[in-house]
């Protein structure tokens, strides 16, 4: 199946439900915008987006239990600011494989992921900055349950003549089981001078001290997790601008946390 | 009534004992300044009282209002009344103060406080402690500034109205003008809830503006003197070096690096 979203300004939803495979094409062109795209059912979904001239918010939210693939092509052409964000709770396994290229001058990226993993997840996130004047940041948040498998490998990729380019990312993972079944790579590849770049990546268990903090002000140890994890999730939610949505989310992550049963 | 009572009590951190014999009466309404030099144990009696799970007791008891304290988990002891403003707050990323407060009040009732009247006291509280609106939206601690931080300690303390508050060095950080708005504010619970209070500052500056009605001084794990507000006024003027001689008596000098957060780079470890 193929399908093509041709952007309109404001706010827009689509809604993938299938048991085929799916090829989505998205284009925004001259114009804020921002999309809500609701993964209800799914096996393999080809996302292809293209956007020039505007603002574009982006929240892919996977909600289905199914073993899905997903893969992401991004182009941004000049002067588009674009934030992609991809969230899920989801009890499936997935292979999430997104690749961005800011191919023309003047365009930033930010792209952001949050998940609740309780299977097996594996993702593969490039960013690749090809021309002068391109901005990326990326954010990885996940938590690893007992029983889940996570891995992540983040790159920042920087071309040559990428002039006043920046690359950040920071990928963080908290894990309640085995520290060993949770693995991140962060890659920065880089062949230009001009630029500014970082990665930071770090996978642990929640912070004693945090567990304290909370503790002492009357939470127990259960609620004190689980409100430290929902703050790791939440954040992902502020990617789109509709209140009631994010009320919606908000609330699924806050129930999948407290009926998952961390510790 | 609310009387903490810590009786003999011996506290070790990582195998190394830090208190060493520590008795101390607080009732309410009672005003207690602890003094001491840095690295001498104050950070730790508190802690040891609030629970703080690096902080052992191998000896003596804590009990307040006759229950058992040391066999209460962190949660039952700030449930039955005890309340620790801490010295480095955590820092907390994705839980919004307000959603955090909501939590600690829904935590101690049995029906959840509702939410009209939540904000309303959140926010004449913010506007006591001259805060900035904003920062009930804000992450818990995030990026506070040193004085933002000390006054979100005492926001928490005044929507949990503890029976008895510990608070440590709330007034470093704090500017003039803050260190009287908090002080007028403890006052004023103390006088309307009987709230008693132990506070540890080095400065007279503070402790003026709360009158204290015992003083204690901690040197090397113990309770080397006790007075009133002469005691504070002493130490304010000579420093410790008089009753090191009367006593024979040595501090401790040797003092450990604070550490805020861990570095973005700190795989396998806290993950904040
Ligand atoms: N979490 C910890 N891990 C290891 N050592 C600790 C810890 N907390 C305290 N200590 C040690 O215990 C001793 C007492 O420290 P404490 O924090 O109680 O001092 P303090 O009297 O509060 O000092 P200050 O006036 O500087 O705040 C010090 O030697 C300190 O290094
Ligand atoms: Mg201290």
């Amino acid at each position: 199946m193929e399908e093509t979203l041709v952007l309109k300004p404001g706010f827009n939803t689509y809604t993938i439900d299938t048991k085929e495979d799916l090829k989505l094409s998205i284009v925004g062109h001259a114009m804020d915008s921002s999309l809500y795209v609701l993964i209800k059912s799914a096996k393999k979904i080809n996302l292809h987006t293209l956007f020039s001239d505007g603002n574009y918010h982006i929240l892919y939210w996977n909600d289905c239990d199914f073993n899905v693939v997903i893969n992401e092509a991004n182009e941004l052409k000049e002067n588009s600011v674009v934030k992609v964000a991809f969230g899920q709770l989801s009890m499936g396994n997935v292979i999430y494989d997104s690749k961005s290229v800011l191919e023309c001058p003047n365009s930033t990226l930010h792209l952001k992921t949050a998940t609740l993993n309780n299977n097996d997840k594996s993702y593969r996130i490039e960013c690749i900055n090809s021309n002068v004047n391109t901005h990326v940041e990326m954010e990885n948040h996940c938590i690893n349950t007992e029983k889940g498998v996570f891995a992540l490998e983040a790159i920042g990729n920087i071309i040559k003549g990428s002039k006043g380019a920046t690359n950040f990312q920071t990928s963080r993972c908290l894990t309640f089981g085995d520290i060993k079944k949770a693995n991140i790579s962060p890659l920065l590849l880089i062949d230009e001078n001009d630029l500014q770049a970082s990665h930071a990546a770090s996978v642990g268990q929640i912070d004693e001290n945090q567990m304290y903090y909370l503790q002492s002000r009357g939470l127990t140890y259960k609620e004190a997790t689980n409100l430290i994890t929902i703050g790791y999730l939440t954040p992902i939610v502020d990617f789109i601008d509709d209140e009631q949505l994010k009320e919606l989310l908000k609330t699924k992550i806050e129930d999948k946390v407290n009926a998952l049963c961390l510790i | 009534m609310g009387t903490l009572d810590i009786r003999n009590l011996y506290v070790e951190i990582e195998g190394r004992e830090i208190l060493k014999g520590i008795d101390l009466t607080i009732k309410d309404k009672e005003i207690h300044a602890l003094m001491g030099p840095n690295g001498n144990g104050k950070s730790t009696l508190l802690a040891a009282i609030m629970g703080h799970p690096k902080y052992v007791v191998t000896n003596g008891t804590i009990t307040f209002d006759g229950q058992d304290v040391l066999s209460m988990s962190v949660d039952e002891r700030s449930k039955a009344g005890l309340f620790l403003a801490m010295q480095y707050p955590a820092e907390i990323t994705g839980v919004t103060n307000s959603d955090f407060l909501r939590a600690c009040l829904n935590a101690r009732s049995e029906e959840p406080i509702p939410l009209f009247q939540f904000i309303k006291e959140m926010e004449s509280n913010i506007k006591k402690l001259n805060m900035k609106k904003d920062l009930a939206h804000r992450f818990l601690n995030e990026g506070f500034s040193g004085g933002e931080r000390k006054r979100n300690e005492i926001l928490q303390m005044r929507m949990l109205k503890p029976s008895i508050a510990m608070l440590d060095e709330i007034d470093s950080g704090l500017d003039v003008d803050a260190i009287k708005v908090v002080s007028a504010g403890l006052d004023e619970m103390v006088k309307e809830s009987n709230m008693g209070l132990l506070v540890v500052s080095h400065y007279k500056r503070f402790y003026q503006l709360i009158k204290p009605t015992h003083a204690h001084v901690i040197v090397d794990g113990k309770i080397v003197a006790q007075g009133d507000y002469e005691l504070v006024n002493k130490i304010d003027g000579e420093g410790y070096d008089w009753l090191y001689k009367e006593l024979k008596i040595k501090p401790k000098t040797e003092t450990r690096p604070i550490v805020y957060s861990l570095g973005s780079c700190a795989v396998n470890k806290g993950v904040k």
